[in-house]
C-alpha cells in the first residue's frame, strides 16, 4: 500500500540554518491497516503526514504509493494523487464556508472530472454512509462540529482513495461527537479501508491497530495493538455505534 | 469540470462579496461608458460637420481670382469649365456685389450674387418659394431677384415677397422666389443672400469680372481629377500660377474629417485610460480576495485541485468581473450619449463598433490583470495555504 525507504526531510529557513524534520524513516503499511502516528510537536509527524498525503516531497529517500514513486513527481501529478488516492480529514474540517454539505462533498470528483449526475450521487451516498442525508443543504455554519467533520469524512469518502489520512481528527470536537466520528472510521476500516491518524493523543492511538511512534525526525517504536477495541472501551469509553 | 460550472463558482464567490465587487467593477463600468459616449460625441460632431459641408454643396470646386497675381475670371470661364473638363456637371460665375435692397421703407445690407440658373445644383440650394433664375433671364439681363431668408424676414416679415419689387443700386427688381433656409455656416449666415442674373449683377457693378467660379464635380473621386485639370486649365491662362485660387469643398472636409476623427481618438484614447485604472482595481481587489481565500485554495489543492484549476478559478472570477462591468458600462455609455444628445444638444453617433471595442477591451483588460493574482494564487503551496488563518 505505501512503503517508505530511507525518507528525510530537510528544511532550510535561511541560507546556513538546516532543519531536519525526518531524518530516515523506512516504514510499511499495508491495505486495510489502521495505523496511528504519533508524537510530540516537533517530532516530524506533521511532516511526514504531508509526504504521505503527496502534499510534499522527501529531501530524500523514496515513497511508493500503491507502487507509483511519488518523491519524483510533479506538483500537478502529486495532485492527481492526492485526488485519487488520498482521503484527508484535518482538524479544523476545513470545510469550504460558502459551500453546502452536498457541495462540499462533491468537490473532490469536481477536480476528477466527474459527471454531475455521477458525482451529486456519490456525494449524497458519502453523505448517507456518515449518517447526514438529511444535511444535504446545510451550510458548515448551520451543523454541529460533529456533523462538519462527518461532512469531512463524507468528502474524503467520495473518491473511493485507497488512504485516509486523518491528522488529528477528533481534536476539535466534544467526546460523544468523537466516539461518533471514530465509531465511523472504525467501520471504515472494517470494510477494508486504510486509514492513517495522526495524533498525540493516547486515547485515539489505543483506538487503532498498530502506532507507530516518533521522535526527532525518527521511528522509536512501531507496536501492533493487541485488542484495541477491548482495551479502549476500559480506558477511554469511547463505544462503537 | 465544465465551463459552466466555473462560472457559477465565479459568481458565487462575487456574489458573497456584492459591495466591493459593485466598487470594484465600477471602474470598468465609468471605463466603459465613458469610451462609448465620448466617442459617441466625438462621432457626432464629426457627422455634424460633414452635414454641414455637404450641405453647401458637395464635390463644390470654388475658383477665385486673385487680383495681385493677375488673375480674372469671366463668365465665359465658366461655360469653358463646363465644356471642356468632362468631371466637371455645372460650372457657375458668380459676381458679388455689396449693397442694400430696398422694400418701401426697409432697407437692407446684404450680398447680392449675379449667377446663372445653374446655381441651385451646384450649391445645393433650392428655392422653397417660387422658382429660380431661368437662363433666359440671364441672357436679356432681366431684373428679378430670388431672395435668402435672412433677406426675406428683414424686408418683408410676414409678408409674402412674391411679385413684389424691391430696389438695388436704384434699379426696379422682381421678386420671383425665396430659398429654402439653410441656417449658418462656415464664416456667416447662408440665408443672408440675394441672387440675380449675372448679366444684370455686371450692368449693376460696371465690371465684367467675375468673384468667384463655382463648379461641381460629378462624384468625390471626379473631384480631384477635376481640380487638376482645372488647375491646369488656368495655370495655361496666366503666366503666374496664383492667380486663381482653387478650393475643393471635398478636400477640406477631408481635412476637417481628418481633425476630428482625431478628435475622437483622443477623447477615445483618455477615456481608456480610465478603463485601464479600472484594470487595475481588478487586479487590486484580486490580489486581496487571494489572500483573503489562500486557506480555501489550500483545502481545494489538498483534495486534487490541479495550478490550472485555481488559476482557472481566479482568472475567470477577474474576467467575469469586467465582463459585467462592460455590460452595465456600455448600458451607461449609450444611456449617457443620449443624454447628452437631449440635454446638451450635442448630436451623438452610437456606433457599434466602439461598444463593442469598449467591450472587448474591458474583458482584455480584465483578463490581462486577473492574471497576475490567479498565477499567485495556483503557485500557493498547498501546506503554507492550510495553514494560513
Amino acid at each position: 500500500m505505501i512503503r517508505l525507504e530511507g525518507v528525510s526531510k530537510i528544511y532550510r529557513p535561511g541560507r546556513e540554518i538546516t532543519v531536519p524534520a525526518l531524518r530516515g524513516i523506512t516504514l510499511e503499511v499495508i491495505k486495510g491497516e489502521f495505523v496511528s502516528i504519533m508524537g510530540s510537536s516537533g517530532s516530524g509527524k506533521s511532516t511526514l503526514m504531508h509526504i504521505i498525503g503527496c502534499l510534499d516531497r522527501p529531501t530524500e529517500g523514496s515513497y511508493f504509493l500503491d507502487d507509483n514513486e511519488i518523491s519524483e513527481k510533479g506538483d500537478n501529478d502529486l495532485a492527481e494523487f492526492r485526488n485519487k488516492y488520498i482521503g484527508f480529514v484535518f482538524q479544523s474540517f476545513n470545510l469550504l464556508p460558502r459551500l453546502n454539505a452536498l457541495e462540499n462533498v462533491e468537490l473532490p470528483m469536481i477536480y476528477r472530472g466527474a459527471r454531475v449526475s455521477e458525482r451529486r450521487k456519490r456525494a449524497a451516498y458519502a453523505l448517507e454512509m456518515v449518517g447526514l442525508s438529511d444535511r444535504l443543504r446545510h451550510r458548515p455554519a448551520e451543523l454541529s462540529g460533529g456533523q462538519q467533520q462527518r461532512v469531512a469524512i463524507a468528502r474524503a469518502l467520495v473518491g473511493e482513495p485507497s488512504l485516509f489520512l486523518a491528522d488529528e481528527p477528533t481534536g476539535n470536537l466534544d467526546s460523544k461527537s468523537s466516539e461518533e466520528v471514530m465509531g465511523i472510521f472504525r467501520e471504515l476500516n472494517e470494510q477494508g479501508i486504510t486509514i492513517i491518524f495522526v495524533t498525540h493523543e493516547e486515547d485515539i492511538a489505543a483506538f487503532t491497530k498498530r502506532v507507530i511512534r516518533l521522535r526527532d525526525g525518527l521511528v522509536i517504536e512501531d507496536q501492533k495493538n493487541g485488542e484495541p477495541k477491548a482495551d479502549n472501551l476500559k480506558s477511554g469509553g469511547v463505544r462503537a455505534r | 469540470m465544465t465551463f459552466w460550472e466555473w462560472v457559477k463558482i465565479a459568481l458565487k464567490s462575487i456574489g458573497a462579496n456584492k459591495l466591493r465587487s459593485v466598487l470594484t467593477m465600477l471602474g470598468i463600468i465609468i471605463g466603459v461608458g465613458a469610451v462609448i459616449a465620448l466617442v459617441a460625441v466625438g462621432q457626432g460632431a464629426s457627422q455634424g460637420v460633414s452635414a454641414r459641408f455637404e450641405s453647401m454643396g458637395a464635390h463644390l470646386i470654388l475658383i477665385r481670382p486673385v487680383r495681385s497675381a493677375g488673375g480674372e475670371l469671366f463668365i465665359e470661364d465658366a461655360y469653358e469649365l463646363e465644356e471642356r473638363v468632362p468631371t466637371i456637371e455645372f460650372a457657375v460665375p458668380a459676381l458679388t456685389l455689396s449693397t442694400a435692397i430696398k422694400y418701401q421703407t426697409e432697407s437692407y445690407d446684404t450680398s447680392v450674387e449675379g449667377v446663372t440658373a445653374g446655381l441651385p445644383e451646384v450649391r445645393n440650394h433650392y428655392p422653397e418659394l417660387g422658382r429660380f433664375l431661368i437662363p433666359q433671364e440671364v441672357e436679356m439681363r432681366s431684373r428679378v431677384v430670388v431672395l435668402g431668408q435672412t433677406v426675406v424676414k428683414e424686408l418683408f416679415g410676414s409678408q409674402n415677397p412674391l411679385e413684389k419689387t424691391v430696389y438695388i443700386k436704384g434699379q426696379p427688381f422682381v421678386v420671383v422666389g425665396v430659398m429654402e433656409a439653410k441656417g449658418a455656416a462656415m464664416g456667416g449666415d447662408s440665408d443672408d443672400i440675394a441672387y440675380i442674373p449675372v448679366t444684370t449683377a455686371q450692368r449693376l457693378s460696371g465690371t465684367n469680372s467675375m468673384s468667384t467660379i463655382y463648379a461641381k464635380a460629378k462624384s468625390a473621386d471626379d473631384a480631384k481629377t477635376a481640380l487638376n485639370h482645372i488647375t491646369l486649365l488656368f495655370n495655361r491662362k496666366f503666366p503666374r500660377p496664383d492667380a486663381v485660387r482653387i478650393t475643393s469643398q471635398d478636400e477640406l472636409l477631408s481635412a476637417v474629417g481628418e481633425t476630428s476623427q482625431t478628435f475622437t481618438v483622443l477623447l477615445g484614447a483618455i477615456a481608456s485610460i480610465s478603463l485601464l485604472v479600472g484594470g487595475i482595481g481588478i487586479m487590486n481587489i484580486m490580489l486581496v480576495s487571494v489572500t483573503e481565500r489562500t486557506r480555501e485554495i489550500g483545502i481545494r489543492k489538498a483534495i486534487g485541485a490541479k495550478k490550472r484549476d485555481v488559476m482557472g478559478q481566479f482568472l475567470i472570477e477577474s474576467i467575469l468581473l469586467s465582463v459585467v462591468g462592460g455590460i452595465l458600462g456600455s448600458i451607461l455609455g449609450v444611456t449617457a450619449s443620449r443624454f447628452i444628445s437631449r440635454f446638451a444638444g450635442w448630436p451623438t453617433v452610437i456606433s457599434p463598433g466602439s461598444v463593442i471595442l469598449a467591450f472587448s477591451f474591458a474583458v482584455v483588460v480584465g483578463l490581462f490583470f486577473g492574471v497576475y493574482p490567479a498565477q499567485k494564487a495556483a503557485a500557493l503551496d498547498p501546506i503554507e495555504a492550510l495553514r494560513h488563518e
